[in-house]
């Protein structure tokens, strides 16, 4: 009489082994693939997250340093220091003034080194020199025609003879 | 005489074979060990960062909207902020590793104890600079900064 | 030859058992998953942080700006002026919207809020005199607060 239990032979277990490995580790690579890039995902947005808080940061002190000023060169010589940034100067048609500076970046303002392609754009109108002069601060990350990463705008009102403190 | 060698080496064959399929499991075992623990260490590194960017920004905003909201502000010391208000005053400070608020009626003295703790931060810096506030706060590797106008 | 020989013939070492692999590669597959969900969404969540900070630190200046355009426009109408009792200066001072004004003898204080949310205002208030204006209140406060409300600190008693 033939026994009902089926006995596997030893090299037949060899090969249920090898197979099985094989379609582990094809679901695996699949599943490690998805995962990973999680992982990556929570990392950039980690990332992003630092940037855009220290990118509101910097425009915060920018905004209160130009409110105090009303000054564009005093705003990024306080904010930066000296010789860190060219500012280009436009009169405008209509009366007025323009002035505007594009600044990279670096760890000690906005961003880590090894992102350091972020650029903050900032540009003042005013009617005349004391009067209400407005400030637009843009982030960019240096692309051309790339969305801004962050703005603000911004105002100062010194006149002659009053103060806003 | 050859059917014994030809089981002998079948048998040897059989155990190469196992024991060639039970280092293959290890290394799969090693390998899963690898990547738990890799990715405990990037979880452990995403959430401290996490942690450490939430109170230290989360500190300096709310310093600043204090500030913003407040009739007068006072800087007592490098590490107090004295803000005043019809009726009461609130003292920020540091001490211990984290950073402090308490309210006190008119009329009596501020001191930098029994407060209720707001945020952890390793330091808490606020200095005057021309008319505006500086505030740095660090947490960790993280250290951020901002300015607000001066009051009072 | 029995059944038990048979087996006791086949039992030897023949590498894992199938199903352990498996089993493994579950457990692993958990760890990692949860793992990634629970990075992903502490990094989701600091991102809405800071997203919701940096929108309210440009609303924040928006209406700081907007309320330095009122008091430029105020100060442009009150200048005008050397009598602050003027009918045609009070005039122009009601047509600004949201703008309160009081006389005072040796001057005008004139007080407007700007909204920087649904939640929160500027409160602005500005005093101008013969010497130019000083401001005398540039402040945060709710949108639906009672101003002087007591605020229940413990006078310990």
């Amino acid at each position: 009489m033939k026994s009902p239990m089926k006995s596997v032979s030893a090299g037949g277990k060899l090969n249920l082994f090898f197979m099985e490995m094989i379609i582990v580790l094809f679901f695996f690579s699949i599943a490690s693939a998805v995962i990973l890039n999680a992982f990556a995902a929570s990392d950039r947005l980690s990332r992003e997250s630092g940037r855009l808080e220290r990118m509101s940061f910097c425009a915060q002190s920018a905004a209160e340093i130009f409110s105090e000023t009303g000054s564009l060169p005093q705003t990024l010589e306080k904010l930066f220091g000296s010789n860190s940034y060219e500012i280009l100067n436009i009169d405008l048609e209509g009366g007025g003034y323009a002035s505007e500076a594009k600044l990279p970046l670096t760890e000690e303002c906005a961003y880590s080194p090894e992102n350091a392609e972020l650029y903050m754009l900032v540009s003042v109108d005013s009617e005349e020199p004391g009067g209400l002069s407005e400030m637009h601060i843009i982030f960019t990350d240096g692309s051309d025609g790339g969305e801004p990463l962050y703005e603000i705008r911004s105002g100062a009102y010194l006149p002659k003879k009053g103060t806003v403190s | 005489m050859n059917s014994f060698n030809s089981a002998e080496s079948k048998r040897l064959g059989e155990t190469v074979s196992s024991a060639a399929s039970m280092t293959l499991f290890l290394i799969f075992a090693v390998c899963c060990l690898i990547i738990i623990s890799v990715a405990a260490t990037a979880y452990g590194r995403i959430s401290q960062n996490y942690e450490n960017t939430f109170d230290s920004t989360a500190a300096v905003r709310y310093i600043t909207n204090k500030i913003r909201a407040c009739g007068e502000a006072e800087i007592v010391s490098e590490s107090e902020l004295l803000l005043r208000d019809s009726g009461y005053s609130t003292l920020i400070y540091h001490s211990g590793g984290a950073v402090y608020e308490r309210l006190f009626p008119d009329g009596e003295t501020p001191v930098s104890s029994g407060g209720e703790r707001l945020f952890g931060a390793e330091q808490l810096i606020i200095e005057e600079d021309g008319g505006l506030v500086r505030i740095t706060v660090r947490d960790g590797d993280d250290v951020f900064t901002a300015c607000c106008r001066a009051k009072g | 030859m029995d059944v038990k020989e048979k087996v006791r013939k086949n039992s030897r070492p023949a590498g894992i058992g199938t199903g352990y692999l498996s089993l493994m590669m579950i457990f692993v597959t958990l760890c990692l998953t949860a793992l990634a969900a629970l990075s992903f969404s502490a990094a989701e969540n600091g991102r809405r942080f800071s997203v919701r900070s940096a929108d309210y630190t440009a609303e924040y200046y928006a209406a700081d700006l907007e309320a330095k355009r009122t008091l430029a426009e105020l100060d442009t109408i009150v200048s005008g002026y050397s009598d602050y009792m003027d009918f045609m200066l009070l005039a122009e001072l009601d047509e600004l919207d949201g703008a309160e004004y009081v006389t005072l003898p040796d001057g005008l204080e004139v007080s407007w809020k700007t909204p920087i949310n649904d939640r929160q205002n500027i409160s602005c208030k500005v005093k101008f005199s013969a010497d130019g204006f000083e401001i005398s209140d540039w402040r945060t406060v709710s949108a639906g607060e009672i101003e002087e409300a007591p605020l229940g600190v413990w006078l310990g008693e």
